[in-house]
């Protein structure tokens, strides 16, 4: 072999097999050296029909420092994981984002889509497990019973309501009314989520004090009360919750008519009826947020919101029935 | 004695000495190999998302623009010359690179001088004494139990098989699939792999390049369109080669192979079949080869080696080009889904539509065409065949146009990615050039159709000029020649129309 010859084979070879190593060595042996004590998992997310994430699982250890190196290999999707506030933002196809944090909480917890990404959306959820070595316990203790359950509410049943307004109600002017016609006797707010509206509305309706007020009126004044019930923030957030998550199939403004909606089983609720929103109360929807619509197609999100999440977003629903503004 | 209206690039003394080298064409054939070995590997590894992958990227959109736009149009089959396909093939078959093996066959075998044998270049031995032209039928399996020098079998390509049909099959298949092919990296992996072990596998069983000749669905339409192109390579005076025994240009010598192409410089007069390895440069002993430039599409004018197999290629082209235009650029969604293997029963029912177009609908068209040019043309001396398969070269220029105005369409919309998958071939999240977050970005899209138009205007034209030389060429008179060119004019004017108002609306 000429030398000319033995140098056109190794540049050959060096193309045809050095370089492929070199590839590969760069990825899964360099890369991951660079990484440092962090625990980088890679996480590949497909819609719900072509696999949804890959893995299912993931297992930690309390403590560890993870990065979850996330890649769509299709559509745009998202990734939050739910009760621990982590959201890595929308996940390009093609493109890896990566999201960083400290898994300081034993227990499980479910990570998810939040970027409408496929008809079967709803079912892209996986299990973060977080391990803690030294007590050994991967679950969250037990809890009771919801109270819902526990108060044998049927959170399934109709509640049409048998008052309701005819025009959207407004807090604002309700303040007015407040000030004015309750002088005397201020209600306090305490327990007022866990009656519906119309029931509330039923009992200012027989209070002599009030009998000059028109239904309207009183409506108002219901719009303003339920406003207390709340705050600017948990609107807010609530707003962005529902904008995210709920939108897609009960539509941007609560009219059951989110483009997601005509996949499910069931036509999505329409929160903007005030014949049906008045008849509900905080305790129904937020059993309903919980648990999930039982094959009517809508997720439970219990796993996934925090208390205060599940309140600010409960908040924020009877904003489809009052104006707060 | 050169031909008028030509240029000879290689009197250039630096052109031709490099041109002679024989890492020349490794080395041109290495860097390809590089980018071709990458996109295979992007494309069974990396991201799915087309996108974000430099297969997909870097072989449907940079490798085919620079192809078709430039490579084929300018220098006919210049990419046949860098091609990585047939290369590991060919080196094995060989056993070298760079250097012409010690043991080739005009070293082992005394060439025969009888002047038939040549062109058909039956496997040849003589024994040392002889001078007769021996040609042993068995001489193709015994070359093929270790006779032979090289790694293969050596056996000849079937007879039958000897033309373009395969090719036009084989492209028609992958045209079928291309939707599918063309947007998911796997696929475009596979495909390229399967490629090159079948070149592969074919060298070691039968003669030369055997793949390149009459399976390489890319080199198929390169040949035909690169008729059109400006760069041949010719001998330079036929007389020479015709007193010359030697046929070192087919049959190799010392300093180089004879003809991977299976084709004889000496009567070489279109570039159809050349793929301009260089070879013959190398292995002339008279210095008689020559790159020249030359007037676009003069080869479509060369009557000899017109065949059926080729028109059909040009039918597929052209109709090709329009069927991609509808599916994958028009805003039929329902026809992309069908394309796309969405449900099985729809893309058969798209796939009759495909092959009905391209085998059936077209050339149909064309032969009612070409019976009317017959007609009113007074060619009905010509037959019909005839007549039918040399008009169909006339569909070349406008075929040729039809591709790079489609090309232009994604080429400037897409071809953004290319900076991005540059930085991030698999899609893994690297950024080895900094540029892996660049966004999409299409380029002058608004200046497109103003591009396209003139593309099509200017291939239509071409077009109707080689028809009506055709026609000359049949004997027609003056009169008749244009009355003759009407129908197939009319034929080339619909098409055009019918680009124009898909890119155009």
């Amino acid at each position: 072999m000429t030398k000319s010859e033995f140098l056109a084979l190794l540049v050959v070879l060096a193309v045809v097999i050095l370089f492929p190593l070199t590839i590969f060595a760069y990825q899964y042996l360099y890369l991951p050296a660079t990484y440092g004590p962090v625990k980088v998992i890679n996480l590949w997310a497909r819609v719900p029909q072509a696999g949804g994430w890959a893995p299912e699982v993931i297992t930690v250890h309390k403590g560890d420092r993870v990065r979850l190196r996330l890649h769509s290999q299709d559509v745009v999707h998202g990734f939050a994981i739910g009760k621990m506030g982590v959201d890595a933002g929308p996940i390009y196809p093609g493109q890896v984002t990566a999201v960083d944090f400290v898994a300081d909480q034993a227990g499980r917890f479910t990570y998810y889509c939040n970027v409408w990404c496929s008809p079967y959306h709803y079912r892209m959820r996986g299990i973060l497990e977080v391990v803690d070595p030294v007590a050994s316990q991967t679950f969250i203790a037990e809890e009771g019973r919801p109270q819902e359950v526990e108060a044998g509410l049927d959170i399934d049943a109709p509640h049409e309501a048998e008052f309701y307004p005819m025009a959207k109600p407004s807090a604002v002017r309700g303040a007015g009314i407040y000030v004015r016609a309750l002088q005397d006797r201020r209600p306090t707010f305490e327990g007022l989520g866990e009656r519906s509206p119309s029931d509330v509305f039923y009992t200012l309706r027989r209070e002599q004090a009030l009998g000059s007020l028109s239904d309207e009126e009183l409506w108002d004044l219901v719009a303003y009360l339920w406003s207390q019930t709340t705050t600017p923030e948990r609107l807010s957030l609530g707003r962005a919750l529902y904008e995210k998550n709920c939108a897609p199939c009960h539509g941007q403004t609560g009219g059951g008519d989110g483009p997601g909606g005509r996949y499910q089983k069931k036509e999505p609720a329409a929160f903007d009826q005030a014949q049906t929103m008045a008849g509900g109360t905080n305790a129904i929807y937020r059993a309903k947020i919980v648990r999930g619509g039982m094959g009517t197609g809508m997720p439970y999100w219990g796993p996934i919101f925090t208390d205060e999440e599940i309140e600010s977003l409960v908040g924020y629903l009877w904003t489809f029935l009052f104006s707060y503004e | 004695m050169s031909q008028p209206l030509r240029l000879e690039l290689t009197r250039n003394i630096f052109l031709k000495r490099l041109l002679r080298q024989r890492a020349f064409q490794w080395a041109l054939m290495v860097p390809m190999l590089f980018f071709f070995v990458l996109a295979i590997l992007t494309g069974l590894f990396g991201t799915p998302v087309g996108s974000r992958n430099f297969a997909i990227i870097f072989v449907w959109i940079v490798w085919w623009a620079l192809v078709i736009i430039l490579m084929v149009p300018l220098a006919g089959r210049l990419w046949c010359t860098m091609c990585p396909i047939p290369a590991p093939g060919e080196w094995l078959q060989r056993r070298a690179l760079v250097t012409a093996s010690a043991r080739s066959p005009g070293k082992r075998t005394q060439l025969n001088r009888c002047s038939r044998c040549y062109a058909r270049a039956r496997c040849v031995r003589l024994p040392p004494t002889a001078t007769t032209c021996v040609e042993l039928e068995p001489a193709a399996s015994a070359c093929g139990k270790g006779r032979r020098a090289l790694l293969t079998l050596g056996r000849r390509w079937p007879r039958r098989l000897r033309n373009i049909w395969l090719q036009n099959l084989a492209f028609l298949g992958v045209a079928l699939f291309s939707a599918i092919i063309l947007t998911r990296p796997l696929a475009t992996g596979v495909i390229l792999l399967a490629f090159v072990l079948l070149a592969l596998g074919l060298s070691l069983v039968y003669e030369r390049r055997v793949f390149c000749r009459y399976l390489c669905p890319v080199g198929g339409f390169i040949g035909l369109y690169a008729m059109v192109a400006p760069l041949e390579l010719r001998v330079k005076d036929p007389e020479v080669c015709r007193h010359h025994q030697g046929r070192e240009c087919y049959l190799g010598s010392e300093e180089g192979y004879g003809c991977p192409w299976m084709v004889f410089p000496g009567h070489l007069e279109r570039n159809t079949y050349c793929g301009l390895c260089t070879e013959c440069l190398k292995t002339c002993p008279q210095d008689n080869i020559a790159l020249n430039l030359r007037p676009f599409g003069l080869d479509l004018l060369v009557p000899r080696g017109r065949r059926l197999d080729e028109s059909y290629k040009a039918f597929i082209m052209l109709a090709c080009a329009l069927l991609y235009s509808v599916v994958l650029l028009g805003p039929w969604g329902w026809l992309k889904d069908w394309a796309n293997l969405v449900a099985l029963d729809r893309f058969l029912a798209y796939a009759a539509l495909f092959l009905g177009v391209n085998l059936v609908l077209v050339p149909g068209l064309f032969f009612l065409t070409t019976l009317l040019a017959r007609t009113v043309g007074g060619l009905k001396h010509i037959p019909l065949r005839r007549l039918f398969v040399d008009y169909s070269y006339a569909l070349v220029p406008l075929g040729l146009m039809a591709w790079i105005a489609f090309s232009l369409s994604f080429v400037f919309v897409n071809g953004s990615y290319a900076v991005s998958v540059i930085s991030d071939p698999f899609g893994w999240g690297w950024d080895l050039f900094g540029t892996a977050g660049y966004p999409w970005t299409p380029y002058l899209s608004q200046f497109v159709p103003y591009l396209q138009v003139p593309v099509l205007i200017l291939g239509l034209l071409a077009s109707i000029y080689v028809a009506y030389r055709i026609a000359q060429e049949h004997g027609a008179q003056e009169g008749q020649a244009v009355r003759g060119l009407i129908p197939v004019a009319v034929f080339l004017t619909g098409v055009t129309l019918a680009f124009l108002r898909l890119y155009l609306g």
